[in-house]
């Protein structure tokens, strides 16, 4: 799934040490490919018959890509403010799309499942969250490669940066994780990144107090990097965030840091 | 015969005594509870309950005439049917598992450092014991007796071959050569195992030790417990003692 040149150095003078790892380069174009890979082997495994997520695009197109030809149904749950254009191409590599007031609902899985319900017999799966250990294949990978002081990614509801902070235990890294979110928990320009519940608050917590950092960024700080940094890679706005790091955070001339461009704009 | 059909239904989730009245039923055709009570041994009071759980299982109808009621079974196949049901249940709730489990973890990874030394008990202990080899982000080194194995935990061991291969984990064990081991090898390839067979006369041994990551996992398939250590230094040790083993192993291989 990773080529070996994922590793990318970065020219910047007064970061002398950093690194693009680019989950954009992966099948479906996001770092979500890893999770919805691991969803689908179990899916299958266990014979699930339909799958249904919460989505504002790039995972619910990746996983329903993923499931083409398994026989399992994935239906997208969108917000009805979500882009007509994004809707559309939803709908054409999915089983079904629905929409749904998000803003004033928060559902949870029970609920998901009984909206995708179509009949008694199937066997529905609730995939929003979960399922993080999916990313600690990314530290593998960085760790056999070098062994960085901070690793950067964006961080919505924090299933990504768990993932990381994981991997990072896992492997026995003394690696810290910063995650670069969002002030917005409905709508945000960095519009993957919002979410107005997340079952992660706990972990994330629990990591900040382990030395993780997480940094929340105005939306004009959001743009502004966006436009600044978009041409450093294949980057839509949620995944061009983590170049915040570098005003949020004072970094040692000598620190290795490596930022993940968790994708492209693949819808 | 009754027995032992009585038996499989407790299998399949029904009480003692709603296994006992649904056979009766089944042979009765439809009938009052009187009847039903005599059949089964138990008392009227008793089968009206147990008619009515049975009913609510769909195992049994109930109809009016003339104000008695009458107790009609479902066809046997509706056992199968609820079965499916359950089944597709629970898959489900692996499924609800599998999301609520980031919120688990953060109470898990909250409660303070993780033990160095874990004990666990009974065969489910030892299947903790296993799950906890498919976190290893290395090839796993093992001493294992397959049929030690395949007796303790009867129809774990196909799936939990499944899952470590999917997860792209190696495993490199040496077994006494039996032939279990035998069949087992013939599966290397798909099951992402290397092997090496040692002569059973010298080198029988019934536990399983396995190494990988920090970890080394002692697992008593006869007394029924398992052991996992977490320590770098004991972890390493084992490993270039499996590495000594394997060298001596591979001469006895040879010689097959």
């Amino acid at each position: 799934m990773t080529p070996k040149n994922r590793l990318k150095k970065l020219s910047f003078s007064q970061h002398a040490n950093t690194y693009l790892f680019d989950e954009s380069e992966n099948e479906y174009g996001t770092i979500k490919d890893r999770r919805n890979k691991v969803i689908i082997e179990e899916a299958q495994r266990l014979h699930v018959d339909k799958l249904v997520l919460i989505t504002s695009g790039n995972s619910g197109y990746s996983l329903a890509k993923m499931a083409q030809g398994s026989g399992i149904k994935v239906v997208c749950v969108v917000s009805r403010r979500l882009d007509e254009f994004i809707k559309n191409i939803l709908k054409e590599v999915s089983y079904q799309v629905l929409e749904i007031n998000l803003d004033q609902k928060i559902l949870r899985p029970e609920e998901l499942i009984t909206i995708a319900r179509e009949t008694d017999e199937e066997v529905i799966w609730d995939v929003t969250n979960g399922y993080e250990d999916a990313y600690i294949s990314i530290i593998k990978e960085i760790a056999g490669e070098l062994k960085p002081d901070y690793i950067v990614c964006p961080i919505g509801s924090g299933g990504i940066f768990i993932g990381l902070v994981e991997g990072a235990r896992h492997f026995l890294l003394k690696t810290k994780i910063i995650g670069i979110g969002t002030n917005e928990a409905y709508q945000s320009y960095a519009d993957k990144l919002s979410t107005p519940w997340t079952p992660y608050a706990r972990a994330i917590e629990n990591a900040v107090k382990d030395g993780h950092l997480v940094y929340r960024l105005s939306e004009s700080d959001i743009k502004e990097i966006y436009k600044k940094y978009k041409n450093y890679g294949n980057f839509e706005p949620s995944s061009a965030i983590i170049f915040g790091v570098f005003d949020m955070h004072s970094f040692k001339s000598s620190d290795s840091v490596i930022l993940i461009n968790s994708g492209r704009l693949v819808v | 015969m009754t027995a032992e059909l009585e038996a499989k239904l407790l299998d399949f989730g029904l009480s003692q005594k709603e296994a006992k009245v649904y056979i009766s039923l089944l042979e009765l055709g439809t009938s009052l509870v009187t009847d039903v009570a005599k059949k089964a041994g138990v008392k009227r009071s008793t089968a009206y309950v147990v008619l009515e759980s049975l009913a609510k299982q769909g195992l049994v109808s109930i109809t009016e005439r003339k104000s008695i009621r009458l107790y009609t079974p479902a066809p046997p196949e509706r056992l199968i049917q609820n079965l499916e049901e359950r089944s597709r249940r629970f898959i489900e709730l692996v499924g609800i598992a599998k999301t609520i489990l980031p919120e688990l973890k953060s109470f898990f990874a909250g409660s303070g450092p993780k033990p160095k030394i874990q004990f666990f008990e009974g065969t489910e202990g030892i299947k903790s014991a296993y799950e906890d080899t498919l976190t290893s982000s290395e090839d796993i080194r093992a001493f294992a007796s397959i049929e030690s194995m395949h007796a303790t935990l009867p129809g774990f061991f196909p799936d939990y071959y499944r899952r470590r291969s999917s997860k792209g984990i190696w495993i490199n064990a040496i077994f006494p050569d039996t032939p279990e081991a035998r069949d087992r090898i013939a599966h290397n390839k798909e099951e992402k195992r290397r092997a090496l067979l040692v002569p059973a006369d010298k080198f029988s041994f019934t536990p399983e030790i396995n190494m990988y990551d920090h970890k080394v996992v002692f697992m008593s398939l006869k007394e029924k417990f398992a052991l996992v250590i977490e320590s770098e230094e004991l972890a390493d040790a084992f490993k270039k003692v499996f590495e000594l083993a394997w060298l001596g192993a591979k001469k006895y291989d040879s010689e097959k």
